[in-house]
């Protein structure tokens, strides 16, 4: 060769090169992420590792991370299962505080009154909201929009946590790791869908079930009755309150498939 | 084969709920890491909880609420999940949460004969009002026929039984309770484990059952 340069430095200077391509790739992808950041309002849930990364690769991209998290704070909602995915993405890649606070806002006044109806005394509900929601935040990354809706996923943290302060134990459940689980049928691919809506169809399934349905429901989730102490309190056989739920369960299926079809 | 008696929806919801006690909320999680339909069930099941939550009327948090939060969010949790035991093969029999609780798989079950061809281990630290028992039925032995004074849950673990016109094997569920007198045979060629959740005593219609009974505490 005639460079006049040693290998040695044949190498450093293809690595440099090569370095500098890398950043300048690295800052063309976190624009691009940037932009589409703001303009579908969604974080890119797959590439955001990828900002962050570019981000920290090039400290001059620190304000453009900035200024989307800004413009997309004051659009933030909770409410809505999108909007509450949304926040939960942005929890999960960016540890971002703001939009935590949206959905503190949202969730703690609801698990509190949920604590509440299950006669919880007010400041141990208080307390036990805090713990959900901030529960929320450590786990925030193995919420997966594909299995179940924010509120759904919110719900079994409150309800584990319920579970945990009343009975001193926790609640049994499955290793989903477990080398014994037997793993569903490949689903087909038009099925693996965001389940980020079910917990809101459930929603209005539940509006249209009968009053005695909804009744038994409504006391199963939210008085810890055993069906032997709901049929006593209702003054009907445990078989009435067990076939109710079923109905009522049978019900909601029925419209959640028909929803998602 | 694949699971022909599941799990009735409204043991789903219970356990959905929180309303379950822990042995049978023990039997339910193992049902579900055995058998995806009702894995599938127990997710919506769980639906409803969120759908709940989010249709409930929101109660005002306290003043210092999320100040307290806030303050606690860079601070590292717990270790979130207790460390699983080491599984002891690829193809345990003992689906969790029973390896947790047992020590380990079938190997590490600690088996106390209760009569002929039977035997079996207690739970008695697990609480609440349903008591849970692991059983061994020696193949082809018959249990003594039996009533019950409550609610039982059996399912199966390894091998199978009979009970009248009915077959159960590995995953599937046996429901009994105050109307159910019946008598499981076990299948010829393995001995059959499996799980049993029961609300109250058995009912004994033989001597030799009801002699028994105060001893073994079935």
């Amino acid at each position: 060769m005639s460079t006049g340069l040693k290998p040695r430095q044949i190498t450093v200077v293809f690595f440099a090169q090569y370095r500098l391509l890398e950043l300048i790739q690295l800052s063309i992808e976190a624009v691009q992420h940037s932009m589409l950041y703001d303009y579908n309002k969604e974080a890119p849930v797959s590439t955001t590792g990828s900002l962050t990364k570019a981000a920290t690769a090039l400290q001059m991209n620190n304000r453009t991370v900035r200024n989307s998290a800004r413009m997309t704070t004051a659009t933030l909602d909770a409410g809505t299962p999108d909007g509450a995915a949304h926040v939960m993405d942005l929890i999960a890649q960016n540890k971002d505080k703001e939009a935590f606070k949206v959905l503190f806002e949202h969730y703690a006044p609801r698990v509190k009154g949920y604590m509440l109806k299950l006669g919880t005394e007010n400041s141990l509900a208080d307390e036990l909201a805090q713990e959900t929601l901030l529960t929320v935040w450590r786990k925030a990354q193995q919420f997966d929009r594909s299995k179940a809706s924010p509120s759904t996923w919110i719900f079994t943290i409150a309800r584990n946590l319920r579970i945990d302060a009343f009975r001193k134990l926790n609640r049994p459940e499955l290793d989903p790791n477990d080398p014994a689980l037997i793993p569903e049928a490949e689903e087909p691919a038009d099925e693996r869908v965001d389940r980020i809506e079910r917990a809101d169809i459930v929603v209005s399934a539940l509006k249209d079930l009968n009053p005695e349905q909804a009744e038994v429901v409504r006391m199963s989730f939210y008085e810890d009755k055993s069906h032997s102490v709901i049929a006593e309190e209702l003054g009907v056989p445990l078989g009435t309150v067990k076939s109710r739920l079923r109905l009522a369960f049978g019900r909601i299926r029925k419209t959640l498939g028909d929803e998602l079809e | 084969m694949s699971i022909q008696h599941h799990l009735m929806d409204e043991t789903l919801l219970a356990y959905a709920a929180g309303d379950l006690d822990q042995a049978t909320s023990y039997l339910v999680a193992a049902h579900l890491a055995l058998c995806p339909k009702c894995r599938a069930a127990a997710e919506l099941a769980d639906d409803i909880g969120g759908g709940l939550i989010e249709d409930l009327e929101p109660v005002q948090m306290d003043n210092v609420a999320f100040g307290n939060v806030l303050e606690r969010l860079d601070i590292e949790g717990p270790a979130a999940e207790l460390p699983r035991m080491a599984t002891v093969g690829d193809n345990p029999i003992l689906p969790e949460p029973l390896r947790s609780i047992v020590g380990g798989d079938v190997d590490a079950i600690q088996w106390r004969r209760i009569g002929p061809g039977v035997h079996q281990m207690r739970f008695d630290d697990i609480g609440g009002p349903s008591s849970m028992r692991l059983l061994k039925i020696a193949a082809g032995t018959s249990v003594l026929e039996h009533g019950h004074n409550g609610e039982e849950l059996t399912m199966v673990l390894s091998g199978g039984f009979d009970d009248g016109d009915e077959s159960f094997t590995r995953g599937d569920i046996e429901f009994a309770d105050q109307d159910t007198v019946h008598q499981p045979v076990a299948m010829k060629g393995e001995d059959c484990i499996c799980l049993a959740v029961t609300t109250g005593p058995l009912k004994f219609f033989d001597l030799f059952g009801r002699i028994a009974q105060p001893f073994v505490r079935i």
